[in-house]
């Protein structure tokens, strides 16, 4: 994993921070802002004092104008918990380049970059279930166990994403972000096991990753089309006709995933595997709001 | 409705044998993709959007099953009796007179023609007849009475532009004849009314119908071109006429062989001729050329030929007690070195000369050689006289005879003439009350001429005819030493072959050699415009004799299309039922079938 980045591309990494759609909190002190109010420079609020307040923090000023003791309230900074969901089913190791292979070097890159922020990171492998877990790990020292980690999983069996992230559960410790990385090629759904995520308080972000061939198709003719997950063939003489209708269901149902995140307030994007990965991180995903200047 | 050709139905094998082919599963291809998820739902999709799925699935077999069974209809040729006014005999006068060679139209207005006629040919019922005229200076009947649609159209290929004008009196001769034993003749003329004028309207008990072929009259041509030669100088004459509407310039080209001798600019208005005249060409060649520089609808006439006359000039001796306008007239052409002797001093053995002119008198033994006599005395052993005629006040002249070309005889009168009892052959020039007064004919081998009268007794030596008329003579007794004699006016051509001559060889325009040995023919084919060579080969010496043909003349280069309002039709067309055959439409629908079918399936349905 290492060779696939360069010195470069880590130092643009590490310019760059996650970008929450909420601010969730965390465990330990961090570079993240909480929603608890603690002991920072970044003033917040005012509350009344009530006995048992850390006399420090009253506004004297204000209770010159007002003969009211008020307590001033700052931003308290704490840690972020990454939890990344990679789906390594068969379906995603198809395709030229293979989506698995993108959609490793992506999480290979969150997880730098949570790292580096002194942000905790999780890993989850996704096929039919939920394969493989990599509790939270914190640090750079842990980053070779992460990509490493990354590294060895497997790919293979069906998709079920519903199963696969209501497995997290029993994982689970309080809140974070959620980076689900997949095809969504799940004939059994998604929507329960992302909104599953959010009942965990999980900031959601989904990367929807297709290969060229799935976003564009080149076939022609009279074919057989097996599937490599499970094995199903389908009889098809495809015709620029059925090319159409293929490309207008793959929109339809890309605007179906997009719009069931937007309104549950989760990031998404959709990605190209062909695409480089320096576009995806320091390009798309920044434009798309998932990333964000440090 | 019935088949012009059932067997064709049995082709109808291949409509079971689609059908086996759409049966037969194809052989698909395996291909693993991600994942079937989407694919299914699209296939889902397309078949529950669309109740006519299942029809539409053998939507290209519908269309290719119908394509061949239109295909298959049209093969068999099936026709419909319609009952239609039309004549069951149609006689069809194809003019291919030189003016049908006209571009026109295109390609030419014979070859319009041409295929109007085979679209007639294809339109004929199964009943039909058609007899198909070729009209040119003779009408040639080409196809009698025909059925078959094959012969016809390979006989109409057949025919080529002639170089002459059509008669048309002359095939409508044939039709009228036709129709006195058939009453279902209907008359079609293809023509584009260039043709011999009729002396009198014509009527057919037939209908008629005229398609006149062509539309422009645009056209420039060299109705003549002459060259005499005058001590080894050649003086040479050219008409051209502009026959189009429209002001013209072009330019006048001169040639002797390959060389350009001079260029004249010409500008002619609508329908004016002009004469151009070069004097003092050098003699370089046998044959001079002129051509028009400008490009019109007939180029046939744009170029023309005429052979230059030796300088050698011919021995004559003229027989005679005393006639100075003969010999006036004589020398005037220059060609002949005129002798004069009196009957009493003419020997009977004297045979030096090329040429010999009896006035009033006739030896016992006639020279080899050709020959003008003048007043044959009564009791003479060879022209035969009885009794003469008397205060000749008017002379009938035939005016189509080339030799009284330019000779206006009105006014030519005579006291007295001697009635000719002519050799048999001979062919009467001038009369007076059917009674020939000069008369041209081949007597024992020889070119004569005999004129029945006394030029003193006459006004006739001073008319300005007279010399032209003398000079006409010469050119037709001393065909290759005159200046039209060698001028070939039809498609074929003849000559009096030298004496003793062995072999012929005729050198055609394109340089084409022919070769004939005796019995030599009467007439020699001379289709293609230009110059011909005739080498006369005898044991002791060879004698080239040249002639030309050119296209251009008054008749055929004006080629403004006329309608021809002498033919009166009789009759009306007796209904008719003929069988009007489909298969057109048939494959016309079969092609759009085949059209909808490729556009069906390039959409995927």
């Amino acid at each position: 994993m290492d060779d696939l980045f360069d010195q470069q591309f880590l130092a643009s990494l590490e310019r760059l921070a996650l970008q929450g759609r909420k601010i969730i909190a965390g465990k330990h002190s961090g570079e993240r802002r909480s929603p608890n109010k603690g002991s920072s420079v970044e003033f917040a609020d005012f509350r009344n004092y009530t006995s048992g307040d850390d006399f420090r923090h009253i506004d004297w000023n204000a209770y010159a104008r007002s003969e009211r003791l008020f307590l001033k309230l700052f931003m308290e900074e704490q840690d972020l918990l990454l939890t990344i969901f990679l789906d390594l089913s068969q379906s995603m190791d198809w395709g030229q380049p293979a989506k698995a292979r993108t959609a490793r070097q992506i999480a290979a890159a969150f997880a730098y970059l949570a790292l580096s922020s002194f942000d905790r990171v999780a890993l989850a492998a996704c096929s039919d279930h939920l394969s493989a877990f990599l509790p939270p790990l914190r640090g750079k020292g842990s980053l070779h166990r992460v990509w490493d980690f990354i590294d060895r999983l497997p790919a293979g069996g069906a998709t079920d994403l519903n199963r696969s992230l209501k497995e997290f559960g029993r994982y689970a410790s309080g809140g974070g972000m959620a980076l689900v990385i997949s095809d969504f090629m799940s004939p059994p759904g998604f929507q329960e096991g992302l909104k599953y995520l959010q009942y965990l308080k999980q900031d959601v972000i989904v990367l929807q990753l297709l290969a060229p061939d799935e976003l564009e198709p080149t076939l022609n003719g009279d074919l057989r089309l097996v599937d490599c997950e499970s094995g199903e063939t389908r009889e098809v003489t495809l015709t620029p006709m059925v090319i159409k209708a293929y490309k207008r269901k793959l929109q339809q149902y890309t605007d179906t995933i997009r719009n069931f995140c937007h309104q549950r307030n989760m990031g998404y994007w959709q990605l190209s595997a062909a695409e480089p990965l320096e576009d995806i991180i320091l390009k798309s995903l920044p434009a798309a709001g998932i990333l964000g200047r440090r | 409705m019935q088949f012009f050709n059932p067997l064709a139905l049995g082709f109808a094998f291949i409509i079971p044998l689609i059908i086996l082919l759409y049966l037969l599963k194809p052989r698909r291809q395996e291909l693993v993709i991600s994942s079937t998820y989407l694919w299914e739902q699209v296939l889902k999709d397309i078949e529950a959007s669309n109740p006519w799925q299942r029809l539409k699935k053998n939507l290209l077999l519908l269309l290719q099953l119908l394509a061949a069974v239109l295909l298959l209809a049209a093969m068999a040729r099936p026709y419909l009796p319609v009952a239609e006014n039309g004549a069951r005999h149609l006689v069809v006068v194809l003019d291919c007179s030189a003016s049908m060679a006209a571009s026109d139209v295109y390609p030419s207005r014979l070859e319009a023609a041409r295929q109007k006629a085979a679209a007639i040919a294809d339109q004929l019922g199964a009943h039909d007849r058609m007899t198909l005229i070729a009209m040119a200076e003779k009408p040639a009947v080409l196809v009698s009475a025909s059925r078959d649609r094959k012969e016809i159209k390979q006989m109409l290929d057949e025919i080529t532009v002639a170089s002459g004008s059509a008669d048309l009196q002359a095939a409508t001769a044939i039709v009228s004849a036709m129709t006195k034993t058939d009453d279902s003749i209907s008359l079609l003329v293809l023509s584009d009314g260039g043709v011999m004028p009729a002396n009198d309207k014509i009527k057919l008990a037939c209908p008629v119908k005229i398609e006149l072929i062509g539309k422009s009259a645009d056209n420039v041509g060299i109705t003549t071109l002459a060259a005499r030669n005058h001590n080894s100088r050649v003086l040479t004459l050219a008409r051209v006429k502009n026959f189009g509407p429209e002001p013209i310039k072009t330019e006048v080209e001169l040639r002797s062989g390959e060389a350009l001798l001079d260029v004249k600019q010409l500008a002619l208005k609508p329908g004016e001729m002009q004469d151009l005249i070069w004097e003092d060409l050098p003699l370089t060649a046998d044959i001079i050329e002129a051509r028009l520089s400008r490009k019109d609808i007939y180029s046939q006439d744009n170029k023309a030929w005429t052979p230059v006359p030796a300088a050698v000039e011919k021995r004559a001796l003229l027989v005679t007690a005393g006639n100075v306008f003969v010999e006036k007239a004589l020398t005037l052409s220059g060609a002949l070195e005129l002798y004069k002797t009196a009957p009493a001093n003419y020997l009977d053995y004297n045979q030096d000369y090329d040429f010999y002119i009896f006035d009033g008198w006739l030896p016992e033994q006639l020279p080899h050689t050709p020959m003008l006599v003048l007043n044959p005395p009564s009791g003479n052993a060879h022209i035969p006289v009885q009794g003469s005629s008397r205060d000749i006040a008017s002379v009938n002249g035939r005016p189509d005879e080339p030799l009284l070309k330019y000779v206006d005889v009105n006014g030519w009168q005579m006291a007295s003439a001697r009635n000719l009892l002519l050799p048999a052959g001979f062919k009467t020039l001038l009369d007076y009350q059917d009674e020939p007064l000069l008369a041209t004919g081949e007597y024992q081998g020889r070119r004569m001429a005999v004129w029945g009268c006394d030029l003193h007794q006459s006004n006739i030596p001073l008319q300005t005819g007279f010399p032209i008329l003398i000079n006409n003579l010469l050119s037709w007794m001393l065909p290759d030493q005159q200046d039209h004699a060698a001028v070939i006016g039809s498609d074929t051509y003849s000559f009096t072959v030298m004496p003793g001559s062995e072999e012929i060889v005729m050198q055609e325009p394109d340089g084409k050699e022919r070769s004939y040995k005796p019995p030599f023919p009467a007439m020699f084919p001379t289709r293609q415009p230009g110059p011909y060579r005739f080498t006369q080969i005898a044991a002791d010496r060879e004698q080239t004799v040249w002639a030309v043909k050119n296209s251009g003349n008054l008749q055929e280069s004006d080629l403004k299309p006329r309608s021809i309002a002498w033919i009166q039709a009789g009759g009306q067309a007796a209904e008719n039922i003929s069988n009007r055959e489909i298969w057109p439409y048939l494959a016309a629908l079969c092609l759009l079938v085949l059209l909808v079918e490729w556009e069906v399936y390039r959409r995927g349905y």
